[in-house]
């Protein structure tokens, strides 16, 4: 079996980049394989941080043959009337080296032509092998790229050996100033020299003797065995960091994982803490003894090393986490020395938050906590929340950004709202504020938690809002592909917080409060910001395409989201009740008849703009029916919409479906007399409102059905 | 090992690569990077391959001498090859071995660690070097500085001079390192770590140093204007000083602090454009020629 073997050999590569890399690696092969028309069985690929490497099997002797149709001189031309051949078609022949007798015709759209049918012989696959390497390696996406020494190819880092062998060949090529070959080398710290290799069989008992493990997936098993059976040591639960495991499987080319420990005194700080300087910091798992426990033990995974220095690698890494976890403790008592003498640390770090610019020309995190006690406020009030609660809310919103000037977060940034929430607990707060405190930062990725207070909700969707508002004011909204701030992620944020914890409460407002706010602000830098009435439909609009996608992401049908989101609504939660009313009926033979109804009734008066019925011109009795129907469902659904009873709506409007059927069959609208026509109109676009004070129910799949019947 | 001899051996192997062994520069840095014999020389086609050690300041990382690992002052040893040789990575790991750090006896990575100089307009790619699970040196391939593009690209190896000695020498204390066999870092350094502190956090005169910001600006600037980009450089980096003790004292605000950086920066970027030029001017003096090349 034919095999070819590309090792790009580099300096280390970043971790998080790697499986990217050679997922790129495989497609591109796989690509350039099917275009260049050569047949394989099988395309792997394998890396560490210094190498890259794909091997294709079965790869065949030649490229598939090919045929294709040229187009020769007109029928009319390359045949005379008795069908014998003329010169321009024997010179046509001759130049696609086929015999004229093999000429055929064929019809097009201008009349017969004469064709050859041309066949091009399949090249050896060896003699294609060196471009397609080459293609490979500059073809590669690559996250970020640099340059080194004097070469002006650029990769992720240096490549600094380049190995291609089709079975025991080289397969030559030159990438800057490299020449490919047949060398290449093993582990960097545990073994020195190139190694010569024969083919690709011999490549993989090179790397196995010389200790590098070239498979991602194994690197992870090894990790995890080795994780498992220290763990069990120490009687530790089973509970290993997936993010960072992915990490330190892409860290080393052998890994071997040692167990460390710290004293237990640290114990004391925070679990947070803790996992943050050894997982974040320190690439260390962290042993639990359970959920909310820590072990005073820790996990390093080293790149392979013989036995007998394990000890003094593991006495290393005690003593730098030691340093590490003494910082952790200086700061943490740092944090809270005013509490001494009596003060709050958090109270007392409000003025200092004057000195943390929130956003280039857009004053400082003292003005954005100013702003959030008055937006949570006012989404507070808007819910309905009784006093206590609401200065609940306040008190969380003044204090939820003083953590970011604790020596803890400054030198730990993502500890930020824990700590707040860790620093607010000491300080005496109530425990409610010091929760909505690190609940504001919620969620943090896709698939975290919600908030699970009201009041970290609504702080939540304040900051959220107010980073938003923020960078659509200043012109940082995001544009395509590039979203630096997160922004869409922080929408989608406040949506699933508002559905998840029911929150009835209409956006505008808060957008227009947020962005008067924002300009009303002393500390703004009015010269580079975008302030007009338009901004605020933009934002809503921002925040209700991320509501669209999500929507449609949850499987309900894009009619249905059409027609709610026709009604320009602005309350997420009751966007969700209206497209779940009609859920409820969508397949309901009633709701094609309310549906029928309501099309004819708009389509006939869209065009009219009065709506003042007046009872003296009803004449037939099916019209004085249909009025008096009109005005009780009128009266009953103006009720259930101020209650969002909307299913309750629908059931009421099919009321309306048979004195409006009757009222059609019976009573011509458009009549002579003007004043009996335009009062007719009116009552029908009265009507047609009504029907569609849920949704616009033209924008309804089956009502585009109905309208073209 | 002693840290002198740490400086001696290092000195001695980069000697040997063919590096010139440099002296600190007599302004304050904030790092080895600052000196012209970095930053300006990584500027344009010319090679260049120097070693020193340089004393760097950071004023806000004073802790008064309380702190085992936080200074104000720490040493670096600083080396700079342009452009990068290809087995510069072997260089290193060799280096280590003359300081008593065998790659065999120790779990050594280089962990993704990107460089950013924001008052220098420079930027490269590259690595902190781990050892043990201590950060021992910054690894990186420059790609700009002074905003411009480099070519060739040097490489920057920065050795923290306290980290390897607390490593090679086994103390979780910096001023209990040895300098020799008579004196330890503390005997010499513990003063400057307690007075510089208090002079950074306390006692710097903000309206003076406002003061001088300005002026070394203005001379920095009329400097340029008369192609000394030597001295004009000089004046940047008491620029750049003088900030990094007013931002250390706190006395500035948000707003002006974007706006110092963007003038150092400025500066560093007239600086560097004026280098190339005056560099072309004299034909690029140190042009690799074939003649060194046939002899590498």
């Amino acid at each position: 079996m034919n095999k070819l073997l590309l090792e790009i050999g580099t300096e280390e590569i970043p971790a998080a980049y790697i499986d990217h890399i050679l997922e790129s690696l495989k497609k591109n092969a796989h690509d350039m394989l099917k275009e260049q028309r050569i047949g394989y069985n099988n395309i792997s690929t394998f890396g560490t941080p210094r190498r890259l490497i794909l091997l294709i099997e079965g790869i065949l002797e030649r490229q598939q043959d090919v045929s294709h149709k040229v187009k020769g001189p007109s029928a009319a031309v390359a045949f005379d009337k008795e069908g014998v051949i003329q010169k321009a078609a024997l010179k046509f022949a001759e130049a696609n080296q086929v015999r004229p007798e093999k000429l055929i015709i064929e019809k097009t759209d201008k009349g017969d032509y004469v064709f050859a049918l041309k066949k091009i012989k399949g090249e050896k696959t060896e003699l294609l092998l060196s471009e397609i390497c080459l293609n490979l390696i500059t073809g590669l996406s690559l996250p970020k790229s640099m340059k080194w020494g004097t070469t002006p190819m650029r990769f992720i880092r240096p490549i600094r050996w380049l190995l291609a062998l089709y079975n025991d060949r080289i397969i030559s090529f030159n990438w800057g100033s490299l020449t490919s070959d047949r060398v290449t080398y093993g582990h960097c710290l545990l073994t020195t020299g190139p190694l010569k290799i024969k083919n690709a069989d011999d490549y993989f008992m090179a790397m196995i003797k010389n200790h590098v493990v070239i498979d991602p997936e194994l690197r992870k098993e090894m990790i995890k065995n080795q994780i498992t059976k220290k763990i069990e040591k120490v009687k530790g639960q089973e509970c290993i960091e997936q993010t960072l495991l992915e990490e330190v499987k892409n860290l080393t080319e052998y890994p071997k994982v040692l167990l460390g420990s710290f004293d237990k005194t640290y114990l004391y700080l925070p679990v947070e803490v803790l996992t943050a300087v050894m997982v974040k910091h320190q690439k260390y798992f962290p042993v639990y003894e359970n959920k909310n426990l820590l072990l005073p033990f820790f996990l390093v995974v080293i790149n392979g090393n013989e036995e007998q220095y394990a000890k003094s690698i593991v006495h290393g890494n005690e003593r730098v986490l030691k340093a590490r976890l003494e910082d952790a403790k200086f700061f943490y008592q740092e944090d809270q020395k005013l509490t001494k003498s009596g003060l709050k640390p958090l109270d007392n770090n409000i003025e200092k938050l004057n000195n943390v610019i929130f956003q280039e020309g857009l004053g400082t995190v003292f003005d954005k906590v100013s702003r959030l006690i008055v937006l949570s406020q006012d989404i507070g009030v808007e819910l309905g929340l009784d006093s206590e609660t609401l200065k609940i809310l306040k008190r969380a919103a003044r204090l939820c950004k003083s953590d970011l000037v604790t020596e803890m977060v400054k030198e730990f940034p993502e500890l930020q709202g824990i700590m707040g929430r860790e620093y607010a607990l000491l300080q005496g707060e109530a425990p409610q504020v010091a929760l909505s405190i690190s609940e504001q930062y919620l969620p943090r990725f896709s698939g975290d938690n919600f908030p699970t207070t009201i009041t970290g909700s609504i702080l939540s969707i304040s900051d959220k809002l107010d980073n938003i508002v923020s960078c659509f004011i200043n012109g940082m909204a995001p544009d395509g592909s590039q979203d630096p701030y997160a922004l869409r992620r922080q929408a989608l944020g406040i949506i699933n917080i508002v559905l998840f914890n029911k929150l009835n409460f209409s956006i505008n407002k808060i957008i227009n409060l947020n962005t008067s706010l924002l300009t009303e602000s002393k500390n703004m830098k009015k010269e580079n910001c975008l302030i007009d009435s338009a901004i605020n439909l933009l934002i809503k609009d921002f925040i209700f395409q991320r509501f669209r996608h999500l929507l449609l992401e949850k499987k309900y049908k894009y009619d249905m989201i059409d027609a709610v989101f026709a009604k320009r609504p602005d309350n997420i939660l009751d966007v969700l009740t209206r497209i779940e009313a009609l859920q409820k009926i969508y397949d309901t033979s009633e709701f094609a008849h309310t549906i029928t109804a309501a099309a004819r009734a708009y389509n006939l008066s869209k065009n009219s703009t009065e709506l003042k019925i007046h009872r003296a011109l009803l004449q037939e009795k099916e019209e004085v029916e249909l009025y008096n129907t009109y005005l009780e469902l009128n009266e009953a659904i103006e009720k259930l919409l101020s209650e969002q009873r909307y299913s309750d709506v629908f059931t009421s409007l099919e009321i309306m479906n048979k004195p409006i059927d009757l009222f059609f069959n019976k009573v011509l609208v458009m009549v002579e007399d003007d004043k009996i026509r335009k009062n007719r109109l009116a009552l029908l676009k009265s009507i047609a409102n009504l029907y569609f004070s849920v949704a616009d129910l033209t924008k309804i799949a089956l009502a585009k059905v109905n309208n073209t019947n | 090992m002693f840290i002198q001899d740490i400086i001696f051996n290092l000195e001695r192997y980069w000697g040997k690569q063919g590096c010139a062994i440099l002296t600190p520069y007599d302004t304050e840095v904030g790092a080895g990077t600052m000196n012209p014999a970095t930053f300006l020389r990584v500027l344009g086609p010319e090679y260049w391959k120097v070693a020193y050690v340089e004393p760097s300041r950071r004023p806000a990382d004073g802790r008064y001498g309380d702190n085992p690992n936080r200074v104000q002052q720490h040493y670096q040893f600083q080396v700079i090859i342009k452009p990068s040789p290809e087995n510069v990575q072997e260089m290193y790991l060799r280096s280590l071995e003359k300081i008593g750090i065998y790659r065999r006896e120790h779990d050594i990575r280089f962990m993704e660690g990107d460089w950013e100089a924001p008052t220098l307009g420079a930027w490269g790619l590259g690595w902190e070097v781990v050892l043990d699970g201590l950060e021992i040196t910054q690894f990186t391939y420059f790609q700009q500085a002074g905003g411009i593009d480099l070519n060739p690209i040097p490489v920057e190896i920065t050795y923290g001079l306290e980290r390897l000695a607390m490593v090679v020498q086994k103390k979780d204390n910096i001023y209990e390192l040895f300098w020799n066999k008579g004196i330890t870092y503390g005997e010499i350094q513990h003063q400057n770590e307690v007075q510089q502190s208090k002079y950074n956090f306390e006692e710097a005169d903000i309206s003076m140093l406002f003061t001088l910001f300005d002026m070394f600006e203005k001379e920095a600037q009329q400097l340029i204007l008369k192609k000394l980009t030597i001295p004009a450089y000089d004046y940047t980096l008491k620029c750049s000083h003088v900030f990094n003790l007013l931002d250390a004292r706190g006395a500035i605000s948000v707003t002006e602090r974007t706006g110092h950086i963007g003038r150092v920066r400025e500066l560093a970027k007239r600086c560097a454009e004026l280098y190339i030029q005056l560099r072309e001017e004299l034909g690029f003096p140190l042009m690799i020629t074939s003649k060194d090349k046939n002899n590498e």
